[in-house]
């Protein structure tokens, strides 16, 4: 083979690269250069920072230079660096995930950025920016095995005919999508930050200036409209501009769904997954299904009323925020509940998915919980006393009824189920979630115990995975009897020492 | 309270303890711990020159010492661990309890590790790495340095059957 026969040559990146390497360089540095600039103006520290950055984009663009990499038969290995050399090899085994990414300019010069990402956490093992089809193409080859087809493409376009499409996201689905995950905030968040920088300035005033002018205008144009409210007028005011932000994080939403999500398409082959997306910027993450660590459906009060649901995985290559790289956990954005049981076992085809017994948690924890929620509402109703003694009573029986129902809806939306193959958990009252682990991929099991469980003769287990994102939905079974979490923990153990780790 | 079973029951017969020398080992580093918080203490009330903030500094310095006197103590009664076929348990917490269990063929690698008070009293720290992420390392302080050494060797898999 012709492939094999070149596999030893030295390799370097595409004739382009200086480019993306320049601009990677300048998205980094953009956002401090800007604020120095765009700041409190009158300081030579303004040009300071700029020549910095000149300097650190120019030794950037020489960094293509340096950077080779080789594919042998059984690893690849890269070498960079200018002053510093680094030279690394990353067996194809050891690769967890490979990802693609173009953005339009890649796509007009006919290039990609690869990333490649191992178990090792953090950062991607090695991000190759930026090289051609061809060279895609071979690396592709070697990292998902010989056996790989000849006419596999990276082209998602010319590819869709011979592999199945497990899902593919028509622009209705993506204006759900947008609604339902309201990522619309994450923006203002920034939006916000950004403006909170900007201390005084020629800028600020300015963008004050629009917003006072905005809001004349949009209260001018109400009251040739509609008249004068009287006393109403407050009021109808306040709805009028609920519902105006409520349609403009709506429309922030959808937009940012719109560059992410556009023509997502997931597709199946030979034990893998792969999902491309992006509008402008195309996305493309492969990732081995073997190598799922958790799945987790969601399903929100908004997902129930558009009766749909959002499956995410958990996989084992550290990259698990946007900042530190591709990252693509949405493995299907969004479903028709009708399609749960099929794409879950077009995911994970080896779990009994039909089989699953939900066991639910203590009863008794309604009282547990109730207690805590109790006290919550006196703390928080107290300092109403200051105000007017006559409210506290009042505030104090609704928030703690609200408790009450929230204890008792909790513990009867929680359960776990365990079988030979997978342990699973859910929970959550109007964001609902389901995780489910395969028991090959648990790490350790934990059995706690608080002081509060203690007196209930109750316990909590935690099972740990590989790769688990901060924060995210896990197996925390809580409220459960002592006896039971040991029974798990047992059972688990038996089944997890017979069947080896395989990342 | 006491009549219902506490996860600290649950522990089999052939469960060990940490050696009782890490309790002298943990009053000492207390001690220390005071001893430069009271210093620390000293010299902002010096400077502040009033008497009545030294007297409440060494008071709270005092409680805090005896905390971790008595604490010492406690955090050893409350800790076991045990060796089984299928991996390592560990089983600590006073007031919040917990039992671990990292399975033997999880086990990444393992270091033993000794500070200066340690060494003393040929103490050390066995940390058990997993590829998990809460518990990425388990650590289990206070072993007596062969004992962890032996620990460790026990945890160690035969041959090579790494299949990652």
């Amino acid at each position: 083979m012709a492939t094999m026969m070149q596999s030893k040559e030295e390799r370097k990146l595409h004739k382009a690269s200086p480019i993306f390497i320049l601009l990677d360089n300048i998205k980094k540095i953009i956002f401090p250069v800007l604020v120095a600039l765009v700041g409190p103006g009158g300081s030579y520290w303004e040009y300071i920072a700029l020549a910095i950055a000149l300097l650190v984009s120019l030794a950037s663009v020489i960094q293509y230079r340096f950077y080779r990499y080789w594919l042998e038969p059984n690893q690849i290995r890269v070498k960079e660096g200018i002053l510093f050399r680094n030279e690394r090899q990353v067996p194809y085994k050891r690769i967890q995930n490979l990802n693609l990414t173009q953005n339009p300019l890649h796509r007009i010069l006919g290039v990609v950025t690869v990333q490649l990402e191992s178990a090792s956490g953090g950062k991607p093992e090695a991000v190759i920016s930026v090289v051609d089809m061809e060279a895609v193409k071979e690396l592709k080859r070697l990292v998902h095995g010989a056996d790989e087809t000849v006419e596999e493409d990276v082209q998602p376009e010319e590819g869709t005919q011979t592999k199945p499409s497990l899902l593919s996201l028509p622009f209705s689905e993506i204006v759900r999508y947008g609604v339902i995950t309201n990522k619309g905030l994450v923006i203002l968040a920034v939006v916000f930050g950004f403006l909170s920088q900007l201390s005084d300035g020629a800028l600020k005033d300015y963008i004050e200036h629009k917003i006072v002018a905005f809001a004349n205008w949009v209260t001018a144009s109400f009251d040739s409209v509609l008249g004068d409210f009287g006393a109403l007028t407050i009021v109808v005011y306040g709805l009028v501009l609920a519902i105006l932000g409520l349609v403009g994080l709506w429309l922030l939403s959808i937009t940012f769904a719109l560059f992410k999500l556009h023509d997502f398409e997931l597709l199946k082959n030979k034990g893998k997954l792969q999902a491309t997306m992006g509008l402008l910027t195309r996305m493309q993450a492969t990732i081995p299904m073997s190598r799922i660590q958790t799945l987790t459906v969601r399903n929100s009060l908004l997902h129930r009323w558009f009766k749909r649901l959002t499956i995410s995985v958990e996989t084992a290559g550290g990259v698990n925020h946007e900042n530190q790289g591709l990252a693509i956990k949405e493995i299907a954005p969004l479903i028709n509940q009708q399609q749960r049981a099929k794409m879950l076992r077009d995911i994970q085809p080896d779990v009994s998915w039909q089989a699953i017994e939900w066991l639910g948690i203590e009863s008794r924890a309604v009282r547990r919980i109730t207690k805590k929620l109790l006290l919550v509402s006196a703390i928080v109703s107290a300092p109403l006393a200051f105000l007017h003694w006559g409210w506290t009573i009042p505030a104090f029986t609704v928030l703690s009824t609200l408790g009450y129902l929230y204890a008792r809806a909790y513990v009867k939306n929680t359960a776990y189920c365990l079988d030979q193959d997978m342990i699973g958990f859910k929970s959550g009252v109007i964001f609902k979630k389901e995780t489910y682990v395969r028991l090959s991929k648990i790490q350790t099991v934990q059995v706690k115990e608080s002081l509060f469980d203690r007196r209930y003769g109750m316990a909590k287990l935690e099972v740990d995975t590989a790769g688990a994102i901060v924060g995210a939905h896990h197996v925390d079974i809580p409220y459960i009897m002592l006896q039971d979490a040991m029974r798990i923990q047992n059972k688990l153990v038996e089944r997890v020492s017979s069947r080896q780790f395989v990342w | 309270m006491s009549e219902k079973q506490s996860l600290i029951d649950t522990r089999p017969e052939e469960s060990k303890r940490l050696h009782p020398d890490c309790i002298k080992a943990s009053r000492i580093s207390h001690g220390i711990f005071a001893i430069l918080l009271m210093a620390g203490g000293s010299v902002v009330s010096f400077i502040a020159s009033s008497w009545y903030l030294l007297l409440i500094i060494t008071a709270v310095v005092l409680l805090i010492f005896l905390t971790g006197f008595i604490w010492a103590r406690k955090s050893y009664q409350y800790t076991w661990y045990w060796l089984t076929e299928e991996g390592l348990y560990i089983q600590r917490g006073v007031l919040w309890r917990r039992k671990t269990l990292v399975p033997r063929n999880r086990i990444q690698h393992t270091d033993v590790g000794q500070g200066p008070l340690q060494r003393k009293f040929s103490l050390a720290k066995l940390v058990v790495y997993t590829a998990g992420t809460r518990d990425a390392s388990v650590p289990l302080d206070g072993l007596e340095f062969g004992v962890a050494n032996e620990l460790r060797k026990q945890l160690r898999q035969d041959g090579d059957d790494d299949a990652v």
